[in-house]
Parts: structure tokens; C-alpha cells; sequence
């Protein structure tokens, strides 16, 4: 390994208008939503007008990190050129946060697919976006906080 | 404002298969077979529409050229999947108001082979919505995300959304039209390839080609033409509704849609004796039919598995195969289930009409983020 290789990449998001990397490594990842001043219901990723009651004034705030599996699917076959084609089958599930009950779609990472249910608790993790030399660009993934069900050593 | 119903003056459509057939061949030829079954001349054609979702810009005005049709506007709609039948709603919308008396709607569409592209050609990938670039949504995804939380929730099981795709298969082998006439048993469905789990291949609408077309005209024009008219008596487009308690990934707010279209027709699930519905993958049947109100919520799987969904049964669905069988060309599907309705409800469906009198119908057609419910009557 070269020297070059071997040196720390920078991380940072590749959304950083609602998904915050931390800079120390003790940090945490967090999801930016927006809160509706009206009704208070919450949405990620930011909604300028609320879904729910139709409002146009919006907080920007912290989501909950945690959440629960509304429903999944085990993905077989998708787009060629998307980023996770290599990795069929994956699991694609609807996440509602909890206690917000925001919702989004997303990847939930180190499930075993047999073991995946709905109503299952899971908590943020990122995932590797791109890559270039000096940094690398990471997202918003989920797993099950249930490490029982993790596959292997829950890595890729 | 009030709108009024409309008749569904003639119907025509091509085939669907694949093939080489290029977009004016297959909208002219479903365009003149439905100007000659409504018993008409292009001169009595006063607005055209032309669905579809991925052909060349101009597609609609070159299809209407090339049915000799002139001096009058035609419009391009796209609604994704439920392009058509919103044509064709547009149309009725206009000839209710008494814009016009008389319209010609084609949908028409060439599908690539694989996964319908939920976003076409990739111009800036880093750009997207993270759960596009990861290729989190297939098309199968969203119907799998439904059908999986239907089974948690209402014990719906694979063998019930296998028994919708079975059907379908077995209903489109009696249609001349369908692009896979092919009959599969349970067990070669449920051992099909794994698409989007709980989906598998043979659960999904196949990529084809083909037109269909619809001659929509006034009441009173209609009397020059027919004794026994058929009514498009009630309609509703819609976007999917929002509920943080359940965030269902439906196209369209499908209950409602179906609660305003019924109320416009002065009709209800009742009275329907057939039903055309979005079966862009199976589970749709089930999930579906509970939202037309043919059964209770939660208790689709085992009303179509009891056969109350056969051509025979209390309320048959997908009479000519659906898109599963018929296969999907996307800006066309809509008036398709028109054209199956009409046929239904005039008693020339042949092997695969309906055995009892037809003299109500609704259809459903769903796109990405929007569709339409249609009731019709004699």
C-alpha cells in the first residue's frame, strides 16, 4: 500500500442539504428534515409545503436516527447502471422514523434477507456513495438494530 | 361544475406484441379500426389526444395526420402508465362541457425490453434522488412494498397473488390481442424468477407493443349513430394521498378516486359486472379490488383465490388477460381496458365473455404518481 492509499480520506455527504456527516469520528450521522410550524408533522427529505395540512412555513430540523420497518422488499433485478445493481439481492425498505413517523425509502444494509420483517427496529448507518482520491461521498442507509440478524460480520 | 356522462361511441385496437411495428403503422391502425366501429369519417372528429409516455414529441399529431384528420387540435398526455384513460378523461371532460361533440383518443406505445426506465436517460447520476441512484425502486418494488405489507398486516399470502397472475394468464389465452396467451400453473408462477420478492416474473406485465383508440362522443351526437349506446358515466383522475400512519406506496388515491367516480355515475361496487385493472404486477388485483370496493380491506387475497375475480365469478376482473397477460405497452394500456369494457358490455368478447348480462363496468388505471377510475353503463 502506498502512502497516498493508505492516508485518511475526507468523508462527506452526498447530500449535505439533509444528510450530515460528522467531522470527529466520536460524531454522529444525522438526517435533515423539515417540521411543519402549522400541524407538526415532519419529512425527510425536506418538504418546502407540508404534505399534510398544505402549510408553506417549514423548520428545518434533526430526525430521529431510529425507525421501523413499514415495509421491504428483497430487490432481484434493477436499473444496470444504479449503484447497487452488483449487489442483487438487497433489501429496499420503507422506513417510517420513530417517533416522527417521517418516512423514506431506503437501503437496508447488513439484513440477512430471510430474517427481515415488517415492524422491525432499525437505526441509521451510511453507505459509500462515490470515491476519488481525497474523499469519499456517503449517504443515508439503515440495518436492523437486532445485530442477531446481521449477515456475516455485517459488512458488504 | 357538473360534468356529464359521454358515449363511448367506437373502439379499435392493434395486437400487442413485439415486433417492428412503428408508432403511426400501430396508432393508425387501432385509430381507423375505432372510426370504423363508432361508424365515422375523420371529418366528424373535432379534438384528438394521443397517450403516451416515451415516443417522439409529435407523436400524437403525426398518428392523427396519418389518419387523414385535420384542421383540429390534438394534445400529447402523458400520466405515465394511466396516460390514455386520462385522454380519454380529458376528452369526456371536454365533451361534457360542450367544447366539442366529438373525439378521437389513441394511445400508443414501442416498449424497450427489461425494466421500464423510471427515469430515461442519466444525464447528471449525482444529481438524483439517493434512492434512485442506488436503484432502491424498480417498477416491481413499489407493488412489492404494498404486497408485502398487505401480507403482514391482513395474512395475505404468495399463493393469493399467484392465483391473480394464474387467472390472468388463463383469461388472456382466450383473447386473440394478448402478447402472452401462454397458460402457467401455480407452481411454474411461484417458481418463476424472483423479481421484487414477494413478485416474480410470470406475476409481472411483460414489455410489448401496440394502440388502442376510443371514439368519445355527446349523447345527442350519439343518437345519428347507435340505438344502444354505451355511457362513460363517471370518472376521477387522482395523486396518491398522504397518511403518516400508513404510508402506502399507491399511484393514486384509488378509494377515493373510485368513492367520486361510482357517486358521478349514481352507481356502486354493486352494480359492476366487470372490472379493468392495473395488474402491472399481481398483487395489484388484490390490492385494488378491496379500494373499487368489491370486498372488504384486508380480505383481497382470498377473494380472488375463492374465484369470486373469474370470468365466471361475482365480480370477474381482467376479463382479456390484463396487462399480465395482454403485456403492458404503457401509453396505451388505459384504453385498452376501455376497449375490453365496450366489448364486454356489447357481448362480443367471445371465448372469454362474460356469461351473465354486462351492463356496468369500471376500470382503474394507475401510473407512476397518478390514475384514473372510469365507471361505465349501458
Amino acid at each position: 500500500m502506498t502512502a497516498d492509499e493508505n492516508k485518511e480520506k475526507k468523508k462527506v455527504s452526498a447530500r449535505p442539504q439533509h444528510f450530515s456527516v460528522p467531522e470527529t469520528p466520536d460524531g454522529e450521522y444525522r438526517l435533515i428534515g423539515t417540521q411543519c410550524k402549522k400541524c407538526g408533522d415532519s419529512f425527510y427529505p425536506p418538504r418546502v409545503v407540508c404534505a399534510n395540512c398544505g402549510a408553506m412555513e417549514m423548520d428545518s430540523v434533526t430526525l430521529s436516527d431510529k425507525g421501523v420497518v413499514y415495509s421491504y422488499t428483497i430487490v432481484y433485478n434493477t436499473y444496470p447502471m444504479m449503484l447497487l445493481a452488483s449487489k442483487v439481492p438487497f433489501i429496499s425498505a420503507q422506513i417510517q422514523l420513530m417517533p416522527e413517523k417521517a418516512w423514506l425509502l431506503a437501503w437496508l444494509r447488513y439484513c440477512d434477507i430471510d430474517k427481515v420483517k415488517v415492524g422491525m427496529e432499525v437505526e441509521l448507518t451510511p453507505f459509500t456513495f462515490s470515491e476519488d482520491p481525497e474523499t469519499i461521498q456517503l449517504g443515508p442507509a439503515f440495518r436492523p438494530v437486532d445485530r442477531s440478524v446481521w449477515t456475516g460480520k455485517g459488512g458488504d | 361544475m357538473a360534468k356529464r356522462e359521454v358515449v363511448v361511441l367506437g373502439v379499435g385496437m392493434t395486437k400487442f406484441q413485439r415486433d417492428l411495428r412503428d408508432v403511426v403503422e400501430m396508432g393508425q391502425e387501432a385509430g381507423t379500426a375505432a372510426l370504423k366501429d363508432a361508424g365515422v369519417e375523420a371529418k366528424d372528429i373535432q379534438m384528438g389526444f394521443c397517450g403516451h409516455v416515451n415516443q417522439c414529441a409529435g407523436t400524437g399529431m403525426s398518428i392523427f395526420n396519418s389518419l387523414g384528420i385535420k384542421d383540429i387540435p390534438v394534445t400529447n398526455c402523458e400520466v405515465a402508465c394511466a396516460s390514455a384513460s386520462r385522454g380519454a378523461m380529458f376528452a369526456a371532460e371536454l365533451i361534457s362541457a360542450g367544447a366539442c361533440d366529438m373525439a378521437l383518443v389513441v394511445g400508443v406505445e414501442r416498449m424497450p425490453r427489461g425494466l421500464v426506465p423510471a427515469v430515461g436517460e442519466i444525464p447528471d447520476f449525482a444529481s438524483f434522488p439517493l434512492e434512485m441512484a442506488l436503484g432502491l425502486m424498480p417498477m416491481p418494488g413499489a407493488y412489492a412494498l404494498m404486497a408485502r405489507r398487505h401480507m403482514a398486516m391482513h395474512g395475505t399470502t404468495v399463493e393469493h397473488f399467484a392465483k391473480a397472475a394464474e387467472k390472468a394468464h388463463r383469461n388472456g389465452s382466450l383473447n386473440p390481442n394478448a402478447c402472452y396467451p401462454q397458460i402457467y400453473t401455480m407452481e411454474e408462477i411461484m417458481n418463476s424468477r424472483p423479481i421484487a420478492d414477494p413478485i416474480t416474473m410470470y406475476m409481472c406485465s411483460a414489455n410489448a407493443n401496440g394502440s388502442t383508440a376510443v371514439v368519445l362522443c355527446s349523447p345527442e351526437k350519439a343518437k345519428q349513430y347507435t340505438t344502444n349506446p354505451i355511457f362513460l358515466s363517471g370518472w376521477q383522475g387522482s395523486t396518491p394521498k398522504y397518511d403518516k400512519e400508513d404510508p402506502e406506496m399507491e399511484d393514486c388515491d384509488v378509494r377515493w378516486a373510485a368513492e367520486k367516480a361510482y357517486a358521478m355515475a349514481g352507481m356502486g361496487p354493486e352494480d359492476m359486472k366487470v372490472c379493468q385493472l392495473h395488474d402491472a404486477f399481481s398483487p395489484g388485483e388484490i390490492l385494488i379490488i378491496e379500494k373499487l370496493g368489491f370486498c372488504p380491506e384486508g380480505e383481497g387475497g382470498p377473494f380472488v383465490w375463492e374465484g369470486n375475480t373469474e370470468i365466471t365469478g361475482k365480480i370477474p376482473v381482467n376479463t382479456d388477460g390484463g396487462l399480465v397477460s395482454c403485456a403492458h405497452p404503457i401509453g396505451c394500456t388505459g384504453l385498452r381496458m376501455v376497449s375490453e369494457i365496450t366489448w364486454q358490455m356489447r357481448g362480443v368478447a367471445g371465448k372469454r365473455q362474460i356469461p351473465t348480462p354486462v351492463n356496468a363496468g369500471v376500470l382503474d388505471n394507475a401510473g407512476a404518481g397518478g390514475g384514473n377510475v372510469m365507471v361505465f353503463k349501458k
